[in-house]
Order: structure tokens, then C-alpha cells, then sequence
């Protein structure tokens, strides 16, 4: 014991509790979940290319709502399922989660601001 | 038990905290790692904001002579992350169930997969595998907001790759001695998944919008 925890179980906690594997074993069914998430990746990839290829012919404003929405449930399936977010508890989800809405509004008000200046 | 858990230097990172009504079993590592996380995910999204303001207050973005950015190849690196962030997750998988040799294969195509980001990214800039670059095309950096915001920003996440690459080998260089516990592998994973959700938004914002 040569770090800054505590070497006596804290009140409360048996050591064994203390010491015990954080690691949660990955059940091998999970792989499944993993290829599905892997497919939908793929999938919206696809779909994002699609919106702005000048075939389909998408307007651009809803092209660019339509890919941010598509970016971010990207970024939501890799967050929730890879990073394993989905199984975490909730203290964790939210320490990790709820700060994103800050660059949100901040970059919707200050880009809104830059092209209202323009004009 | 305590012992062999701090047998090695560094071991301290795994050590698991104790039992947390809100937190749960959780390890020093993985808390740290989220917190780095969070501060990295600050920079990108000052990087991308910062781009947001100057495109959108720009009255022309892509000046003449300016090459458009490649689409088809960009949408090909972008599988190409995705497919390394499945192949992460089942390393993580693996060596949570002490599959060592799965986890060893996992890993090395992970970072065979990053390393095949990197060299397509020299390609889109510098064309090393034949056809022309964008800083061949007039593309530029020090030009023009266009040109600065892409190099700076993609880049920068090509940096992330690197280091991504460089900690995917140092795990699985350990795994052959014992030393790589699940921990590291989930704890390298976190970031791996992270370079593969800024790439997601980098790729959406700079090349599709």
C-alpha cells in the first residue's frame, strides 16, 4: 500500500468489497449488440453521404439540420454502446452527458450571431 | 491480494475505488480517462465552434482555385474508424472474459486500423500514393479560413489517431508479458471511441456541411 487511498476499509465497506474487480465481465452476447450498432453506424454514414450528393438534391438548410441530427446519433450510438455509457450508472452518464449541452448552446448562439452579422 | 495488485508500477491506476452509491465499482483509470475526455471534447468543440463562426460569417468560403474537399474517400476513412472502434470493443470484450489471444488479435487490428487512417489522411493532403494532394490542388494553410480551419482541425484529430495508435501498441505489447490488465484495454478503449465520435462529427461538419 504505497498510494494516497486509504488502506483501511472505509466504514461500511468490508475489504473484500473494497478490493473487488471493477471490471465487469462483457457477455458473449453482447458481440451481437456490438454488430448491430456496427450496421446502423454504417447505415447513417451512408445516409449522411446521401443527403448532400447533388442527386438526391437536398436543399441546404434541411440538409444541414438533417445531418446534424444524423451526426449526432452517430456520436450517441458510439457513446452509449461502445464506450459502454448505457451500462454505466447514472452519476457517471450525466457527469460525462449533461456538459455537452454547454458547447451546444454556445456554438448555436455564437454562429447564429456570425451569420446574422453578415446579413 | 493488495500486493499483487500494486506489483507493478502504475498499478495504481487500476486500483478500484470503493463502492459508490452513485458512482459503483469503478477504477481510477476509467474516472481519470472520462475526465481527459471531457476536457479533449472542450477543445474540439472550441475548434468546431470557432470553424461555425468564420464559415457562417464569411460572405465566400471556398475562394477560386480552392479544391472542394473528397467526399467518397473521406466517407471510406470514415468506415475505416468505425470498423476499429468494433474491433476495439471486442478487444475490451475479450479481455474482459480473459480471452488473451482475442484480445491480442483485436487490438493489433485496431491499430492496424488507425495506422491505415493516418496514411490516408497523408494521402488526402500530400496524394504519397499517386494522384495530387489538396496542398497540390491549392489547398494551402495560411491562405484562407477554409483552408486554415481544415488543416487545423482534421489535423489535430489525426494527432488524437496517432497517440490512439501509439497507447493500442503499447497495450498490446504488454498483453504478451501479462501486464496489460482488462482495465488498460477498457481504459485505451474509452479514448480509441472518442477519436471515432470526434472523427463522426469532424467528418460531418468540415466535409459534408
Amino acid at each position: 500500500m504505497n498510494d494516497s487511498l486509504p488502506s483501511e476499509p472505509l466504514p461500511g465497506h468490508p475489504s473484500e468489497t473494497v478490493h473487488r474487480s471493477a471490471e465487469q465481465v462483457v457477455p458473449a452476447s453482447a458481440t451481437r449488440g456490438y454488430l448491430v450498432v456496427f450496421g446502423l453506424l454504417a447505415v447513417l454514414t451512408v445516409l449522411e453521404v446521401a443527403v448532400v450528393s447533388p442527386e438526391v438534391g437536398v436543399s441546404r438548410a434541411p440538409a444541414i439540420a438533417t445531418l446534424i441530427i444524423l451526426a449526432i446519433s452517430k456520436a450517441a450510438l458510439v457513446a452509449l454502446f461502445f464506450m459502454h455509457l448505457r451500462s454505466e450508472r447514472r452519476a457517471l452518464r450525466n457527469m460525462v452527458l449533461l456538459p455537452f449541452l454547454f458547447p451546444i448552446v454556445v456554438g448555436l448562439a455564437v454562429i447564429a450571431e456570425s451569420a446574422w452579422r453578415r446579413g | 491480494m493488495t500486493d499483487s495488485l500494486l506489483a507493478h508500477p502504475g498499478e495504481a491506476t487500476r486500483r478500484v475505488l470503493p463502492d459508490d452509491a452513485h458512482l459503483g465499482p469503478v477504477t481510477l483509470g476509467k474516472v481519470g480517462m472520462w475526465i481527459f475526455l471531457l476536457s479533449d471534447a472542450w477543445s474540439f468543440a472550441g475548434l468546431l465552434i470557432a470553424y461555425g463562426v468564420l464559415r457562417a460569417g464569411a460572405s465566400v468560403w471556398r475562394h477560386p482555385g480552392e479544391p472542394q474537399l473528397g467526399i467518397p474517400f473521406t466517407a471510406g476513412l470514415t468506415f475505416l474508424l468505425i470498423c476499429s472502434s468494433v474491433s476495439m470493443v471486442l478487444a475490451v470484450a475479450a479481455a474482459s472474459q480473459g480471452r488473451v489471444r482475442a484480445q491480442r488479435s483485436w487490438l493489433l487490428l485496431t491499430a492496424l486500423g488507425g495506422v491505415g487512417f493516418l496514411l490516408g489522411q497523408a494521402h488526402e493532403y500530400f496524394g504519397i500514393f499517386g494522384s495530387a494532394g489538396l496542398v497540390h490542388e491549392g489547398l494551402v494553410l495560411g491562405q484562407s479560413a477554409y483552408a486554415n480551419s481544415f488543416y487545423v482541425i482534421t489535423s489535430f484529430h489525426g494527432l488524437h489517431v496517432f497517440a490512439g495508435v501509439v497507447l493500442l501498441l503499447r497495450t498490446w505489447l504488454r498483453s504478451f508479458s501479462g501486464q496489460a490488465t482488462s482495465n488498460e484495454v477498457e481504459v485505451v478503449g474509452l479514448f480509441w471511441h472518442f477519436v471515432d465520435l470526434v472523427w463522426i462529427l469532424v467528418f460531418t461538419f468540415v466535409y459534408l456541411v
